[in-house]
């Protein structure tokens, strides 16, 4: 719980004011946790990421499929409804973001996952966990 | 592949396969697991969703396989870092720049799910140059690659061990035949130990023809001793001088000087405590065929009966309970294994007469004080046998006692060695050390296994059978220092319920007596249905 807390310390958010930067051992402890969910729901990240690749072999839109389409609402939703509006991204932007995020995912979903997300943070100095969206 | 070579690993990720080969090293004896060398490696995509004919497949060596895992990796990194700065790509497939004829390999991105690995250098004859991987793939293949990472970092691993491994092989060694040697030293005591006992016997029933029957059976323990008479021989040589240095006998008050330096025990000082008990050589029957000529020597020397005489006190005149006997007695038996020892290797070779292990053991001695320490030692031997016979029967309550002061009696072997005559002072300190801390012990229990008694013969005037009860109910009482029940803490619902019917006096109502502690005393209470009363501490 006190990690959940920590997601305040995300400084687009919304509610971002005064709280705190995120210190190594907290930042450390959320990789942990998003690959570990990550890890959890692997076998759909799996089938999302596959159904994307179909999808877009067949030259459709993901959101057709249903599996696809829920994720991105949900996602758009959860972003625009959270984070702060300077950082709002266009629709498509942020269509791509989900995507993108969500094939994130599965490779965090890896056993080597956390060592990924963690390498890819350290290379963006501020960084930002819009992977808990997903959950 | 040669055939020598072994899969030794295979990663399957649904859409490719990654196959490790190795040839076994001989350096797998060494280890549990196999080590291998020259490894090459198989790589498969082949993606169950696409039917092809032939599944693209790439091989190499391991500086290969090597290559490809930080390639992929970067990219992967990369392409994880980019959603960290707003660079998403598109989902559509962006057209790239070709770096067409590039010897290195090389991945690339296209769009957000396709990625082309270029393969450069990696590719062989049948593979194409360039393979279209999706993300899906991307990840199979960063799995397989991770898996075979770890792997080969534990095998690795295992290689420099395994130089490591040889190299504490000689210390191991060493220690294993030290090992080896003190449980074969220990056998053969033990035997040599029990050897005595028979003697013994035979000795008080044939006192009157001590010579013929009693060599008997030691020739048939020789056997085994030979290899004490390499370490043994030095005790024999030490023993002279003690007892020369006897005659003088200083005071006992140089003891407490004594005791504090605990000597590094060396094999070889053991016996002069041995020479120390020895007391009754005079009195006992020599069954020794070697102690004929040395029975006159012994008697006609002052000097070792007088010695003996005063230092041998404890096992006879021991009392069975005290405490000063049961150390007198462990001392004895932990000196008896030597002693025997020493006087079956002594008393084997002495029969005969031969020259070579009196060379070894006694050569510092004149022949007539060599027969004579020979048939002390076995008296000692023998004498120590019936003391610790004595106790054992005496007292089997002491042994408990006895097992706790053998690191005393460790000590006080030491300071025998350094001093015999110091034996008397210092036996009795342990004695009184163990004494005080039963003392010590019986102060901080005794009370609160009063309380203890207490409450139990408490509840078992009030705790009735309860025919429907079931289960044993539990209660953790908590006393205050008053004797008062402080709290009463029921564990398990039946016990909850039945609490009424327990009879457990009202809080702060007086209970058990009072207790000079500190804390409250923590009671757990066990009410069984059928009327047992069950009192613990806690």
């Amino acid at each position: 719980m006190e990690l959940w807390r920590l997601r305040q310390a995300n400084p687009w958010r919304k509610s971002a004011g005064g709280r705190k930067k995120l210190d190594v051992e907290e930042a450390r402890s959320l990789v942990l946790i998003i690959c570990y969910l990550a890890k959890q729901e692997k076998e759909l990240l799996r089938r999302a990421v596959s159904l994307l690749e179909q999808v877009t072999a067949q030259n459709k839109e993901p959101h057709t499929m249903a599996l696809l389409g829920d994720y991105l609402d949900k996602f758009i939703n959860l972003y625009q409804e959270r984070m702060a509006e300077e950082t709002a991204i266009n629709s498509d932007g942020l269509y791509q973001l989900g995507l993108k995020l969500l094939i994130d995912l599965l490779f965090y979903s890896g056993n080597s996952g956390h060592r990924l997300l963690w390498l890819a943070i350290l290379g963006k100095a501020s960084f930002k966990e819009e992977r808990e969206k997903k959950e | 592949m040669d055939s020598s070579y072994t899969v030794i690993r295979r990663f399957t990720p649904p859409t490719c396969t990654l196959e490790i080969w190795g040839k076994n090293s001989p350096l797998s004896r060494w280890t549990k697991q196999t080590v291998v060398k020259d490894i090459q490696f198989k790589l498969s995509f082949d993606d169950p969703r696409i039917l092809e004919v032939e599944p693209i497949t790439i091989s190499g060596d391991r500086l290969k396989l090597e290559q490809l895992y930080d390639l992929v990796l970067d990219h992967t990194e990369g392409f994880l870092a980019q959603s960290f700065n707003n660079q998403i790509p598109a989902l559509a497939i962006t057209n790239q720049e070709q770096l067409a004829n590039s010897t290195q390999p090389y991945l690339t991105s296209q769009g957000l799910i396709n990625h082309q690995l270029n393969l450069g250098s990696l590719a062989t004859k049948e593979s194409p140059t360039t393979i279209d991987l999706s993300a899906t793939q991307l990840f199979d293949l960063v799995s397989a690659l991770e898996e075979y990472k770890t792997e080969m970092a534990v095998l690795t691993e295992l290689e420099t061990q395994k130089a490591q491994k040889v190299r504490k092989l000689i210390p191991i060694g060493v220690s294993v035949a030290g090992i080896l040697l003190a449980v074969g030293l220990t056998t053969v005591g033990i035997k040599v130990a029990n050897q005595p006992e028979e003697r013994d016997r035979i000795a008080a029933i044939e006192e009157s023809q001590p010579e013929a029957t009693s060599t008997v059976p030691q020739e048939d323990v020789i056997p085994p001793k030979v290899p004490e008479v390499a370490e043994k021989p030095v005790t024999g040589i030490q023993e002279s001088e003690p007892l020369s240095s006897l005659e003088t006998l200083p005071p006992p008050p140089a003891v407490d000087t004594l005791k504090p330096p605990p000597n590094i025990p060396d094999p070889s000082q053991y016996p002069p405590s041995g020479n120390l008990t020895i007391p009754p050589i005079s009195s006992l029957p020599k069954p020794n065929s070697a102690s004929e000529t040395a029975k006159s020597t012994t008697e006609t020397s002052p000097d070792n009966s007088q010695v003996e005489s005063t230092i041998n006190i404890p096992p006879e005149t021991a009392k069975p309970d005290s405490p000063e006997e049961t150390t007198q007695s462990e001392t004895q038996k932990t000196t008896e294994l030597e002693i025997a020892t020493e006087s079956n290797v002594q008393t084997a070779t002495s029969p005969s007469v031969s020259s070579v292990t009196e060379d070894n053991s006694l050569q510092p001695l004149e022949p007539d004080e060599q027969a004579e320490i020979t048939i002390s030692e076995e008296n000692v031997a023998i004498k120590a046998e019936i003391g610790e016979k004595l106790e054992q029967a005496a007292s089997f309550d002491s042994r408990v006692e006895s097992e706790a002061i053998t690191e005393n009696t460790t000590e006080e072997n030491l300071n025998l060695n350094n001093d015999e005559i110091a034996l008397e002072n210092t036996t009795p300190k342990p004695t009184t050390k163990e004494s005080t801390i039963i003392e010590n012990d019986s102060d901080s229990i005794a009370p609160t296994t009063r309380q203890l008694q207490e409450a139990a013969s408490y509840f078992r005037q009030k705790w009735r059978s309860q025919s429907e009860l079931q289960q044993t109910l539990e209660y953790r009482l908590i006393i205050n220092q008053d004797g008062s029940i402080k709290r009463i803490i029921p564990i398990g619902k039946a016990s909850e319920i039945y609490l009424d019917r327990t009879g457990v006096p009202l809080m702060g109502e007086p209970f058990v007596s009072a207790f000079p502690q500190e804390q409250s005393l923590v009671i757990r209470l066990l009410l069984s249905p059928d009327g047992e009363v069950r009192t613990f501490l806690e």
